[in-house]
């Protein structure tokens, strides 16, 4: 393990375990995440992003879910042996998580500063008066003024829960934050707002980020390296660079192709055709071998290994190697 | 340009316990017969409320909406019924504007049983010939929407959509809740039925880059109120309301080495109850000078076809 690496989850495969069958959601994902880096993963609606999420804070429901291999290393010790009480200590203090949905992860009729004085409680030997001004200072941190610890999740605006949900995770100033979707819910002026404020307090307190989302725009803003992940697997990984400027996958190609874009001229969208395959059934071979315009014999019948291209950068196709193979097909 | 669909100062006004909700405030649109209008704006800007205003399905407090030159602002029953056939609507969500009940087959014939096509076999004929018009396959037909996934529903409500061979289609955020790769492939068949059926889009979105790709003319509300109204490129090009400046800059580009000058805009969206005399984005504006709190700044051609609602627009 590096020594700058923070988290590194190695070859982490989680099933659910249904009555209608096994629903393969993530399969031998192996990442890791740098101190004080954006780390972005991306990918579609049941790829597997918020199984990650979940597995690295233990937080994954049982049944049905059912972890078959792997590893999480944090701090030299793996998530998966350390028993619940000791997760206790981790969990919303080492390592917290940010939720999508403002208006759902807010308890109603509960003080918005004594939700967040709630983790400073639990996790640090203060009183109530020290929690309550720790509160204040995240408050004053995310943009909301102190005088407002005293009122209710139904007083505040749908970016200002976001501001609050994000004090809560910050203010036991974790080693490592998990951002799902982030501002999905929010609108884009707002949405830059609490980018930029992420990044504010991020930089100032030295945390790292694994920020899920879908928004390759973010991405771009936001993460220094990242994974695109297809049906439980990481298709394609490196820096933001290698994997905008220099797109091997050709499923990375297909959301690039998606996308309809702000700047230039248009340019047609080439959409990816059919859909991702049901997790409960996932084929033999490649997983996008069915969608790709370049699939050969070969992708239908070997999954293709997650190789390294150049320094970093890995991809998870038989043809990578071959120079144009996309496009045509 | 001889407009298709068009309002003239149209309101829609709420009453609520705090107060008159503005919610459309002195809209006029107008759209040409076979293009799209895109409208563009934040949560609570009106935005879907115009749609519903134009269909019929809220009524105006003021103002008119003229289709194909009649004035239908006050039509009556037998006349809404027929025209309900050549206007329709695809709403933003999927999995909640279809019934769970009913099956594909069943959710796509309801228009047309509605509208007198009471034989069994000729509207059977039409739904596969609409599924295969939106690209469903015909084995979906006994399907229930649960068990399709979203980029198909939404291919659901297009098919319904067009049971009628409606002329006009509002499309409310019809996109926004599908994955890219889905949204695409749904963007995409939009713009081929409007080329195989002559239909005039209003596109509602709150995503700039989709608004862009799909329409003709783009028009940016805020509070209820048009704040910039040009062609496409003009608007995306030389976007001249601070509030439209700040909104292109607000979204994330997905590009590498792309460090741009972002104008974060202080506060949020301000309550449309009982607004405030003059300009309703000047407690945001970081151009804001004492005219812009006192005088209400009319909508005025800043160039030929393009229209900005600023008192400094121009001289910024």
């Amino acid at each position: 393990m590096n020594q700058d690496t923070l988290l590194s989850i190695k070859d982490l495969t989680v099933h659910y375990v249904l009555h209608s069958g096994t629903n393969k959601a993530i399969n031998n994902i192996s990442l890791d995440i740098r101190r004080g880096e954006t780390f972005g993963l991306v990918g579609e609606t049941g790829a597997g992003k918020t199984t990650i999420a979940l597995s690295i804070l233990r937080l994954l429901p049982v049944p049905p879910s059912k972890v078959l291999g792997g590893s999480i290393l944090f701090g030299g010790e793996d998530l998966f042996k350390i028993s619940e009480k000791k997760m206790k200590t981790i969990r919303g203090n080492k390592i917290s998580m940010i939720f999508q949905d403002p208006m759902t992860a807010l308890n109603p009729i509960d003080k918005v500063g004594d939700q967040i004085a709630e983790g400073i409680m639990l996790h640090q030997n203060v009183d109530k008066r020290e929690a309550r001004e720790k509160a204040c200072e995240i408050l004053e941190m995310v943009g909301i003024p102190r005088e407002r610890y005293d009122e209710y999740p139904h007083q505040f605006s749908g970016g200002m829960k976001q501001r609050i949900i994000i004090a809560i995770a910050m203010v036991c100033r974790p080693e490592l934050i998990i951002a799902d979707e982030p501002t999905t819910a929010l609108d884009v002026t707002i949405q830059a707002q609490v980018l930029d404020m992420i990044n504010n307090i991020k930089n100032e307190l030295g945390t790292s980020m694994l920020l899920i989302t879908h928004d390759l725009g973010v991405v771009a803003e936001m993460c220094e390296r990242m994974a695109v992940i297809y049906a439980g697997e990481i298709v394609e990984c490196g820096t933001v660079d290698q994997v905008f400027d220099d797109t091997l996958h050709p499923y990375t190609k297909g959301l690039f192709g998606s996308l309809p874009r702000l700047t230039g001229d248009k340019v047609k969208l080439e959409p990816i055709l059919g859909m991702m395959p049901d997790p409960a059934n996932l084929p033999e071979g490649c997983k996008f071998a069915d969608r790709c315009p370049a699939r050969t014999e070969r992708c239908r019948r070997e999954l293709p290994e997650l190789r390294e291209m150049e320094s970093e950068h890995m991809v998870r196709c038989h043809l990578a190697d071959l120079k144009e193979p996309e496009g045509e097909g | 340009m001889k407009a298709f669909v068009e309002t003239i100062g149209l309101k829609k006004y709420f009453d609520t316990p705090r107060g008159t909700l503005h919610a459309v405030d002195n809209v006029s649109i107008q759209i040409a017969r076979g293009e799209t209008l895109g409208v563009v704006g934040e949560s609570g800007c009106g935005k879907s409320t115009l749609g519903r205003v134009i269909l019929h399905l809220l009524d105006s407090t003021d103002g008119q909406i003229l289709y194909n030159g009649d004035d239908i602002t006050h039509a009556g029953k037998a006349k809404l019924r027929d025209l309900r056939k050549r206007m329709q609507i695809i709403f933003q969500d999927p999995f909640a504007s279809l019934d769970p009940r009913m099956t594909v087959c069943k959710i796509i014939a309801e228009p047309l049983y509605n509208n007198g096509m009471r034989d069994k076999s000729m509207r059977a004929a039409r739904v596969a010939e609409l599924m295969d018009t939106v690209g469903l396959p015909p084995r979906f037909s006994d399907f229930f929407p649960h068990e399709l996934d979203g980029g198909r529903r939404q291919r659901i409500g297009i098919a319904r959509a067009l049971a009628l061979n409606p002329q006009f289609i509002v499309c409310d955020e019809p996109v926004s809740a599908l994955d890219v790769s889905i949204q695409a492939q749904v963007i995409n068949l939009i713009l081929e039925l409007q080329q195989k059926f002559d239909l005039t889009y209003m596109f509602i979105s709150h995503d700039l880059s989709v608004v862009k790709y799909i329409s003709n003319n783009v028009m940016v509300m805020y509070l209820g109120q048009t704040v910039e109204y040009a062609a496409t490129d003009t608007l995306f090009g030389n976007p001249l309301h601070p509030y439209t400046q700040a909104l292109l800059s607000a979204v994330p580009i997905p590009e590498t080495r792309r460090k741009k000058d972002r104008i974060l805009l202080k506060g949020e969206i301000t309550s449309p109850i009982n607004p405030e005399p003059g300009c309703r984005f000047v407690q945001r504006c970081i151009y804001a000078e004492d005219v812009c709190r006192q005088k209400d700044p009319m909508l005025r051609a800043v160039a030929p076809g393009h229209q900005v609602a600023c008192h400094r627009a121009g001289n910024l």
